[in-house]
């Protein structure tokens, strides 16, 4: 037991010893705070590793839906290893579909300002940590602008279609119907 | 204090430290050409911090707005960013540096995540091994990098461990409903593709992905051993590549960050020695 690694880091550096220790128990008592009803975000300040971990509904998961981005008429898609490249489109579309759908309302907002309010904190620090409707509605703009620098190339027009699909006995994929969210 | 209990990785920090700088900047590169670091992200208007503390103060403290919408504070921060990562590579036992490049690295992740409106996990891993290089003594280095190495065996190991608490482990077909979630997208873009066909083949053969995922789950769970020895850390790293595969797969997505930094952790202390024998045969060691 001596030569255990806790053992070691005690007998070497005790200060270390214990910031290790509070961050063992920190991460194990803190894991599951996202799962718990009255929180909205971890309590640890790095990530809690729980995707893909809760059981899911098998009605909620027969269709799927997808957003296909194009630009000047052509469909952006990438190979997996590229996805780097992809990841301001893939996230930050389903983010602002979000907003748009609830009137260009930010659904956080509420959660933040409830957060401030038991927090005794002024307004505007629930302010920033959220959208307003203006920057919402800035964001076709913005991906239009992201998208040609990102080819490095002038675009005309970006196209963000929303799909909404499922596979069929033969396991094809159905569309079943489709909506243009962003034509700029 | 005793040497025989001396951390064996102490004495292979310079190469340590090097390697995963290497690494590093491959990562840093990859988000350059990728069009992802704050300097290229066009003035993002969208954000999202609702993902813990460390995201909330950020947006609170206006940081962001600094690092993304005035073009010269953005194109400073990347240059320190890159210039940091290659002092370290140079002067490696510049623990000032570590630091400096601790805390940058950590703000180019909350950065990216909260206007790319996602938690890139995987780069947490990457931030943690960094951490023992802002030790100053060899001896404290070399017992954060084993202590980084129980953080990765964490990482696979609390997944696999959630997945049994809620629920996922537990649910036969999860396996097929997720892979057709995560698939659908690529098959719509790619019609004709071997690729989709074998996704075509698969979900006629759901009980195959079923047990498939059931058995990447048990992979990530493999990774509790690391806990208590360091003799089967070879056969964690082949579990972590066969995780890196098969989501890439069946979930598109390319976590190379956390594959390279997790590779590394795992590696036994002999394996440094014998990369840095043979890097001195080949040339003098710069002592800095």
């Amino acid at each position: 037991m001596k030569n255990t690694y806790l053992a070691r880091l005690k007998q070497q550096n005790r200060r270390l010893y214990r910031f290790v220790i509070a961050f063992i128990v920190g991460s194990v008592l803190l894991i599951q705070t996202r799962y718990t009803s009255f929180m909205f975000f971890d309590l640890t300040p790095v990530y809690t590793w729980g995707m893909f971990s809760t059981e899911l509904n098998p009605a909620e998961h027969q269709n799927y839906t997808f957003y296909v981005l194009k630009y000047d008429g052509q469909t952006f898609n990438l190979p997996t290893y590229n996805d780097h490249k992809k990841i301001f489109f893939t996230y930050t579309i389903l983010h602002y579909d979000r907003i748009m759908g609830n009137g260009y309302t930010d659904p956080a907002n509420q959660n933040y300002a409830s957060l401030a309010r038991k927090l005794h904190l002024p307004d505007h620090y629930a302010e920033r940590m959220g959208n307003t409707p203006d920057a919402a509605q800035q964001y076709p703009a913005w991906l239009k602008r992201y998208m040609s620098q990102n080819l490095g190339q002038p675009i005309s027009t970006i196209e963000v279609t929303r799909y909404w699909t499922r596979f069929d006995e033969q396991a094809q994929l159905i569309t079943d119907s489709s909506k243009v969210l962003i034509h700029e | 204090m005793n040497n025989t209990s001396t951390s064996p990785f102490a004495t292979n920090r310079v190469i340590i430290t090097r390697l995963v700088m290497i690494h590093c900047l491959f990562c840093l590169l990859l988000r350059a050409y990728s069009h992802t670091l704050p300097m290229q992200l066009a003035q993002p208007v969208l954000t999202r911090a609702s993902y813990n503390i460390t995201h909330l103060l950020y947006n609170i403290s206006g940081i962001g707005q600094l690092l993304t919408q005035h073009y010269a504070t953005s194109v400073f921060f990347t240059a320190a960013l890159f210039a940091v990562v290659i002092l370290l590579f140079l002067f490696p036992r510049k623990s000032w540096l570590a630091i400096a490049f601790a805390l940058l690295f950590l703000l180019l992740i909350v950065t990216t995540n909260v206007y790319v409106d996602f938690n890139q996990h995987y780069l947490f891993l990457l931030w943690i091994g960094i951490l023992p290089f802002c030790a100053r003594r060899d001896s404290t280095f070399g017992l954060l990098w084993e202590g980084a190495r129980y953080y990765a065996c964490w990482v696979y190991g609390s997944t696999f461990i959630l997945k049994l608490i809620n629920g996922a482990m537990w649910q036969w077909d999860y396996g097929i409903m997720t892979m057709k979630e995560q698939i659908a997208e690529y098959v719509f873009l790619n019609p004709g593709t071997n690729l989709t066909a074998l996704y075509t083949w698969l979900i006629r053969h759901p009980e195959l992905v079923n047990v498939g995922q059931k058995l990447v789950f048990l992979a990530e769970g493999l990774f509790l051993v690391g806990f208590f020895t360091r003799k089967y850390d070879r056969l964690l790293i082949a579990s972590g590549l066969i995780i890196f595969i098969t989501t890439s797969l069946f979930a598109n997505v390319f976590f190379i960050e956390q594959l390279g930094i997790m590779i590394m952790l795992l590696l036994p202390a002999g394996q440094w020695v014998k990369w840095k024998n043979r890097f001195r045969k080949g040339q003098p060691v710069v002592s800095f």
